[in-house]
């Protein structure tokens, strides 16, 4: 079943021509990876599709039906969840509070939220700094913070804006392996990586862009061994 | 009419000479300066009564008073300067606004209420164009602010200071990393900011009366001058005058002094949320640096 | 259930001791100076609450709430004076009026940023001021009203300065209860992502407009309601004394000596600085005119710039909730949260 889809999507920014033409799939209980170098346009499409940036043009549908005026807190109450890749910790907060503004989409009551927060800390490794303040968590904490946090809304579909960014070896095999976790309980998952050991140990599929339109998509031992990816990302 | 002109523009480099100095420090280091109008009123004092006591001219002093400002903030104000642009608007806004008070009410203890002004040999003279009269006084402070404003516009643009303070305004980090001491590059522009005030205090001490209550009529004009003509624009605070000047000069018949500030402020909050870049600023860039 | 938020902390024996103390000493000392400062006392500490909702827990930093406490006072006189309506029921028109210029100023001002949005309330602020002096037929302009002074309770004035207090004090315990209910609850932790991040907010499913929305009309009807309160405390308002920008000011710098964003740091602020006020007013005022505020700008200037936190973070090693007044390190995207193509 097609969970997210998106026809021709264009996004300009003055003169400038970021996505041009991309359609894509992304089909329940699968993890898509989208890879690219710099400058591809991976962080416009990722934005486009979690409401933060309006497209150009094309359309997007979600569960088969078209998504006119998205915003970001519309399509996390429907079940689309995000990171960001600078991570946006809710500094002032404490660890189990963080979590707890994501579980209170769907549990209004506080105490039920913050119950929720702590189940979900807990399955995250993250109940022993469940009181400290999110400000002072070292970066692989953060990033799992930021993870926590969209769990926390029980998404059907969670985009990951790379989530391995400044990670330790041992923190991104801890990462791969929730990841993993997470499509098993049933998430669906888009994955923007650079680290291509995670993309390609995860991914079911990989998407690949290069200057704005899609270039490669396919199995992740097809789309490595393919020639123009290779060339894209040694640049001609 | 033309005299309605004329005595316009004048009024627009006038206030253009207030704001440019605004236009450094909140303009381009965002930092939101509430005593703005008291380091006017400071430098019209400080003008006064070295005239009253040493006879010397209101615009010899200005040309002393500004530098020894510059080198205030450079060195004995530094640090409170760097504390300054280190916290956030918030307390930016009340460390002014008490800095603002105290100065106010110093000036009330020290000098009292009374409204004080000097009689050179030039202020009352005036200057007949045709049918059209100004003051002198008004013709100066219009001049010189064409001359400041093409000054700093240059020097923002053209020297290496300049450029180092426009790319710490536009990324501090960035700045940082390419060897920015921006630090320095704060209590510089800073320093520079307060030292145009200054000097244009001096300016006005020939036209207008001092007391201490006088800084928030010139700040309020200021901050509109400022963010009409652009947030960091100094031709635009040139433009930002000119239009609050012209505008105020036409309708200062039809409507009181209060009406008057209605309308600014209205101006005010029109501008702030349609296009809060100004009329010469970078779309986009008035959120530079905030937040 | 966090340590700090839990309504055991909230009303703990040391905040009963602190929220109950004003009103404790002004029945007890039959002082009528004492009384007055302890119930401005206790009134700008509400105020002060009250604009926490919006500016400490949602940090929209407003400068311009005076507008709100004037409406309140006026909109309760004028329906007493004009329509002979107990200033009770004009204290809740007054609400709700506040409460409806201030979701219509939110709609207006909220998307501007930082500085930005404080300078546009403060713009809006001045505006009703000197619409309220020149719309005069409305509001006799500067001369004021007076309000006849019929004690009685339907019209809200007392010949004896215990209700006063009394009332005072409900309405202080009313607004921290407020304050004490954000920081427990959906809404209040909305406001506070939102603070914190309004891109993670928003990316967690929070509509930050309506939410902050809400804060503004809770905030301005509860200010609202304070200026009632004013107006039949003092029985005379005007616009000098229900509009200056003095009175917003006051708000925030109570709110921001205690602790801006946690619950009973303007009441701190409140008990610190409106004492102080007072006292630095009678001994100096006349004598020296200007000195009193000389120290009190210097206070002012002193606590911002060594004390960010406020006195609560004095006490509390760790500063729960609240604004972090110094600026953090910019990260590398300067120019907004989206990123680069």
């Amino acid at each position: 079943m097609v969970l997210l889809e998106t026809r021709n999507i264009e996004k300009r920014f003055g003169g400038l021509q970021v996505l041009r033409d991309i359609s894509l799939e992304v089909r329940k209980g699968e993890i898509l990876g989208l890879i690219g170098p710099n400058g591809a346009g991976k962080t416009s499409l990722f934005n486009i599709l979690t409401g933060f940036l309006k497209p150009t043009a094309g359309e997007i549908y979600y569960k088969g039906k078209l998504w006119k005026e998205i915003t970001p807190e519309k399509m996390c109450a429907s079940g689309i969840a995000r990171t960001f890749q600078v991570v946006k910790p809710l500094n002032g907060l404490t660890v189990l509070e963080n979590i707890t503004v994501g579980s209170l989409l769907k549990y209004r009551n506080l105490r039920l939220a913050m119950r929720k927060a702590y189940e979900v800390a807990e399955y995250l490794d993250l109940l022993e700094h469940k009181d400290k303040l999110a400000a002072s968590l070292p970066i692989g904490l953060r990033k799992k913070l930021e993870i926590a946090k969209s769990i926390a809304t029980e998404p059907e579909l969670l985009l990951l804006d790379e989530p391995m960014g400044g990670l330790n070896s041992g923190e991104v095999e801890e990462m791969i392996r929730l990841v993993r976790q997470f499509r098993d309980n049933g998430l669906t998952i888009v994955l923007v990586e650079h680290v291509m050991k995670a993309v390609m140990d995860l991914s079911d599929r990989v998407l690949v862009l290069n200057q704005g339109t899609i270039i490669a998509n396919g199995k992740p031992e097809e789309v490595s061994r393919d020639p123009a990816v290779i060339a894209a990302y040694l640049g001609e | 009419m033309s005299q309605l002109l004329v005595s316009g523009i004048l009024l627009g480099g006038l206030y253009a000479m207030i704001s440019i100095g605004l236009n450094l420090i909140f303009g381009v280091l965002r930092i939101v300066n509430f005593a703005h109008g008291e380091f006017i009123m400071v430098s019209m004092y400080l003008a006064y009564w070295t005239y009253f006591y040493y006879k010397i001219d209101p615009y010899i002093s200005a040309f002393v008073i500004a530098p020894l400002t510059f080198l205030l903030f450079m060195t004995v104000f530094r640090p409170f300067v760097v504390k300054l642009a280190d916290s956030s608007h918030l307390g930016q806004v009340f460390i002014t606004f008490g800095i603002g008070i105290v100065l106010q009410n110093l000036a009330l203890m020290l000098f009292s209420a009374d409204y004080r002004s000097v009689d050179t040999a030039y202020s009352r003279m005036r200057i007949a164009l045709g049918e059209v009269q100004f003051s002198l006084a008004r013709l100066v402070v219009f001049l010189l602010s064409l001359v400041f404003t093409a000054a700093l516009y240059y020097y923002l643009k053209k020297s290496y200071m300049g450029k180092t303070i426009r790319a710490t305004m536009q990324n501090r980090t960035v700045a940082m990393l390419m060897g920015i001491d921006t630090r320095k590059v704060y209590v510089f522009t800073f320093a520079l900011g307060a030292a145009i005030t200054a000097f244009a205090g001096g300016l006005l001490l020939p036209i207008f009366y001092v007391y201490p209550t006088i800084g928030f009529n010139f700040a309020l004009i200021a901050f509109i001058v400022v963010i009409l003509g652009g947030l960091g624009s100094i031709p635009g605070t040139l433009a930002g005058g000119f239009v609050i000047g012209l505008t105020e000069a036409l309708s200062g018949y039809f409507i009181s002094a209060s009406m008057k500030q209605l309308v600014y402020f209205c101006i005010f909050i029109l501008i702030l949320v349609l296009r809060p870049a100004g009329l010469f600023g970078q779309r986009g860039t008035e959120e530079l640096g905030v937040k | 259930m966090t340590k700090h938020r839990s309504l055991k902390h909230e009303f703990g024996p040391i905040r009963i001791v602190l929220l109950v103390l004003p009103a404790l000493l002004a029945l007890v000392i039959p002082n009528a100076f004492v009384r007055d400062i302890a119930i401005l006392m206790m009134l700008w500490s509400a105020a002060a609450s009250a604009w926490n909702l919006l500016g400490g827990f949602a940090g929209q930093l407003s400068i311009g709430h005076t507008a709100f406490f004037g409406i309140g006072a006026y909109t309760s006189t004028l329906l007493y004076i004009n329509f002979s309506v107990s200033p009770w029921i004009g204290m809740i028109a007054g609400a709700l009026m506040a409460a409806l210029i201030g979701v219509i100023l939110g709609s207006i001002t909220f998307p501007l940023k930082g500085p930005f949005f404080s300078l546009s309330t403060l713009a809006f602020a001045e505006i009703v001021r000197i619409i309220s002096i020149s719309w005069s037929d409305l509001t006799r302009g500067s001369q004021g009203i007076v309000i006849k002074y019929t004690p009685g309770f339907g019209k809200f004035v007392f010949d004896s300065p215990v209700p006063y207090i009394l009332i005072a004090w409900l309405f202080m315990i009313g607004v921290y209860g407020v304050a004490v209910y954000f920081n427990n609850s959906r809404l209040g932790f909305y406001l506070m992502a939102y603070r914190e991040s309004e891109d993670a907010a928003r990316a967690l499913g929070i509509n930050t407009v309506t939410v902050r929305l809400k804060a503004a009309a809770i905030s301005a009807g509860l200010t609202a309601m304070l200026g009632t309160f004013y107006a039949q405390y003092i029985l005379f308002i005007d616009p000098e004394s229900v509009f200056i920008v003095d009175n917003s000011l006051q708000m925030v710098l109570l709110s921001l000596v205690g602790g801006i964003g946690t619950t009973i740091g303007p009441i701190i602020g409140g008990y610190i600085m409106v004492p102080l006020g007072q006292l630095l007013r009678s001994t100096f005022g006349d004598a020296v005119p200007g000195f009193h505020l000389v120290v009190y700008g210097l206070c002012m200037v002193l606590i911002l710039m060594y004390l960010p936190g406020g006195i609560v973070s004095l006490l509390n090693r760790r500063p729960f909730g609240g604004i972090r007044l110094k600026r953090p390190d910019r990260r590398r995207d300067g120019h907004g949260s989206v990123g680069n193509a």
